[in-house]
């Protein structure tokens, strides 16, 4: 058993006892290490200063996620590699994209400068030059800048010179790191610091004994929820478990049509695994928070947090998936349907985790959408979200599933509106009267993010906007 | 015409895209440095009614507390016309309206002394609008007009 935390920070070995674990790693960079290049501006994921590549070890490489910084604690990051913007220069030059951000007047406050650098340098650690003007707009949609404009960024991110261009393994060569990650992998962790205890466990075995043991105890894999929490509501949970050492969680497969999620599995990987195999799927996650949420983030973790605007819950409602949740008598399946109880509690028992999540594939006869509605596109909470998952036969509607987010306690399914629905001809008229019964069964509340009528406004038309997506040219004529 | 027609980087460019560039929060820690924070107002429009810092007092760690009566010298300041009360007095007149100053040796004491001042406040209508604002003769400053006089007199009695 260990009682401290392994980590790399731009190639130098640190080693985190007793409280200091539960500090953000950019405290830690910032205030006890003199590395102020990672700024710290929201505090909760959303602006991206913060950016930091961090390494772990998958297979027999070290693999680089540009991810915030300020929401990942130093618990979480056991036998990882931290590369910070100070750590991105090679022979104390300026690498590629340093010097392109320096030449096309990138910076001007230079506060977002170094989150920019450092999400182009793990852009351009997996991708070959040129990188396309899409993928730069998309890999940059998790960092906010408020001065220089971000026309210069992007030309920027386009006028990298290739051959001044560094991989993390050049600048930071990974044999030493692997044998000592390696060496220290298969052995668990507990560091206790007052009120609170933190395990990091190699087995679920282990974990689920933990959490017995330990009520209350949360389990952290991204942290994007968990840590925002901590910084913002002074919420620090009296006993943690991070999942980074488990081995077997994170592996995404087909198997007989159904997508298997390892809980551990980030967002990211799971978004490039379902790109052509539930295209619907993926464009939720294509807004799914920014590239750095999305590369930490897990969809287990999405799950657990049990919000009524959980992005992945509709589709997992109308597609029948479930998940497997491991506790100490042993595993269970429990149907995304009959998860949860109310607002953010679920069926779980106090030592069970979820494991993995199963995800039946649509079948080539069901049309399904998905839609999320939120103030801007990328990085969001969604004000309202629904899923819509139909099979037709001939001109009529064989069988439907639709599942609303933000109109209640829980992300609900529509029974009246899917009864109503069932049988009908596909026409404009059964949508139309489909949408009133549907504002009929709910009674969202008014807050921030929207009002209670406008909510009930969206739960009509988003039906007749399915209906124009997805009906035919003759169904469209006979109108 | 040394740089004029050039393509000229931003001098702390360099600075920028390191991370080496130093801002107010990168600054280590010196000797004997107080932190400094503000409790300001909890709503948009009121008067204050009390203000209580006892308990905020008491915590380990703060070294200070000051409202606007310990201002040795004016409580206005502004670009031009100095109209804007640095601590408010008894009316304020936005959410966040510093109120009260503390200064403390560490986070941890001041972010417990802000949640420790004490502060009544009764809650009044904002006015919102131009018409409200002239039926309560609520204006900014005062009236201020341009007038021709004698030019030749203004420079003879003009100190050059």
């Amino acid at each position: 058993m260990r009682d401290y935390i392994l980590l790399y920070v731009n190639g130098r070995e640190h080693r985190i006892r007793g409280e200091q674990a539960f500090v953000p790693i950019t405290d830690y960079l910032r205030y006890d290490n003199g590395l102020c290049g990672t700024k710290v501006v929201c505090a909760e994921g959303d602006c991206g200063a913060c950016t930091a590549l961090v390494g772990h070890l998958e297979g027999d490489k070290i693999v680089y996620r540009a991810v915030n910084s300020c929401i990942q604690f130093l618990f979480q990051l056991d036998c990882s590699h931290v590369i910070t913007v100070e750590g991105l220069k090679l022979d104390q030059q300026l690498n590629a994209v340093q010097q392109s951000m320096v030449d096309c007047h990138g910076a001007q406050c230079g506060y977002c400068t170094p989150g920019f650098v450092v999400a182009l340098c793990g852009l351009y650690d997996k991708k070959k030059c040129p990188v396309d003007l899409a993928t730069v707009k998309e890999e940059l949609t998790g960092n906010l800048c408020r001065c220089t404009g971000y026309e210069s960024i992007i030309k920027a991110a386009q006028e990298i010179d290739e051959a001044r261009l560094f991989n993390a393994d050049q600048m930071y060569p990974p044999q030493e790191m692997i044998v000592e990650f390696r060496k220290h992998l298969g052995e668990s962790i507990e560091i206790n610091a007052g009120e609170r205890v933190f395990c990091n466990p190699v087995s679920v075995a282990e974990a689920v004994n933990f959490k017995a043991k330990h009520p209350g105890t949360v389990i952290v894999s991204g942290g994007t929820d968990v840590s925002v929490n901590a910084n913002k509501r002074g919420i620090n949970p009296p006993a943690i478990i991070s999942t980074s050492n488990i081995p077997g969680l994170t592996e995404i497969v087909l198997n007989n049509n159904v997508i298997e999620v390892g809980a551990r599995a980030n967002l990211r990987d799971l978004e490039l695994f379902v790109k052509d195999l539930v295209p619907e799927f993926y464009k939720v996650l294509w807004v799914f928070g920014s590239p750095q949420i999305r590369s930490a983030g897990t969809l287990a973790g999405n799950i657990a947090n049990a919000s009524p605007i959980g992005d992945t819950i509709p589709f997992l409602f109308v597609v029948n998936a479930e998940i497997e949740v491991t506790g100490v008598a042993g595993s269970r399946r429990i149907k995304m349907n009959e998860l949860y109880t109310g607002y953010k509690t679920m069926t779980l028992k106090a030592d069970e985790m979820i494991t993995r999540t199963f995800i039946p594939v649509p079948e080539k006869t069901e049309v399904l959408k998905l839609y999320k509605i939120s103030k801007r596109e990328q990085l969001d909470i969604s004000s309202f979200s629904a899923a819509i998952n139909l099979a037709k036969k001939d001109s009529r509607i064989e069988s439907v599933r639709i599942a609303y987010g933000g109109i209640a306690a829980t992300v609900v399914r529509m029974p009246k509106t899917e009864d109503y629905l069932t049988g009908k001809e596909f026409t404009l008229d059964t949508f139309e009267q489909a949408g009133k019964i549907a504002r009929s069964e709910i009674k969202p509340l008014s807050d921030v993010r929207g009002s209670s009528d406008f909510r009930l406004q969206l739960s009509e038309n988003i039906l007749l906007k399915f209906f124009h997506e997805t009906a035919d040219e003759r169904e469209l004529v006979c109108q | 015409m040394s740089v004029v027609g050039k393509d000229i980087p931003h001098d702390s460019a360099v600075g920028h895209v390191s991370g080496e560039s130093v801002y107010i929060d990168d600054i280590p820690f010196q000797k004997n440095e107080l932190l400094v924070d503000f409790v300001g107002s909890a709503v948009a429009c009121g008067k204050i009614k009390s203000i209580d810092l006892s308990q905020a007092e008491k915590i380990p760690g703060v070294v200070a507390l000051y409202t606007y009566k310990d201002i040795d010298g004016i409580n206005l300041f502004g670009p031009i016309t100095q109209d804007e009360v640095l601590l408010c007095e008894d009316h304020v007149s936005f959410i966040g309206e510093p109120i009260v100053v503390i200064a403390a040796e560490h986070q941890k004491a001041l972010k417990q002394a802000k949640k420790a001042v004490k502060i009544e406040i009764e809650e009044h209508k904002p006015i919102l609008t131009v018409d409200d604002a002239i039926a309560q003769s609520a204006y900014i400053d005062k009236t201020y007009s341009i007038k021709r006089g004698d030019i030749v007199q203004g420079f003879k009695n003009a100190n050059m």
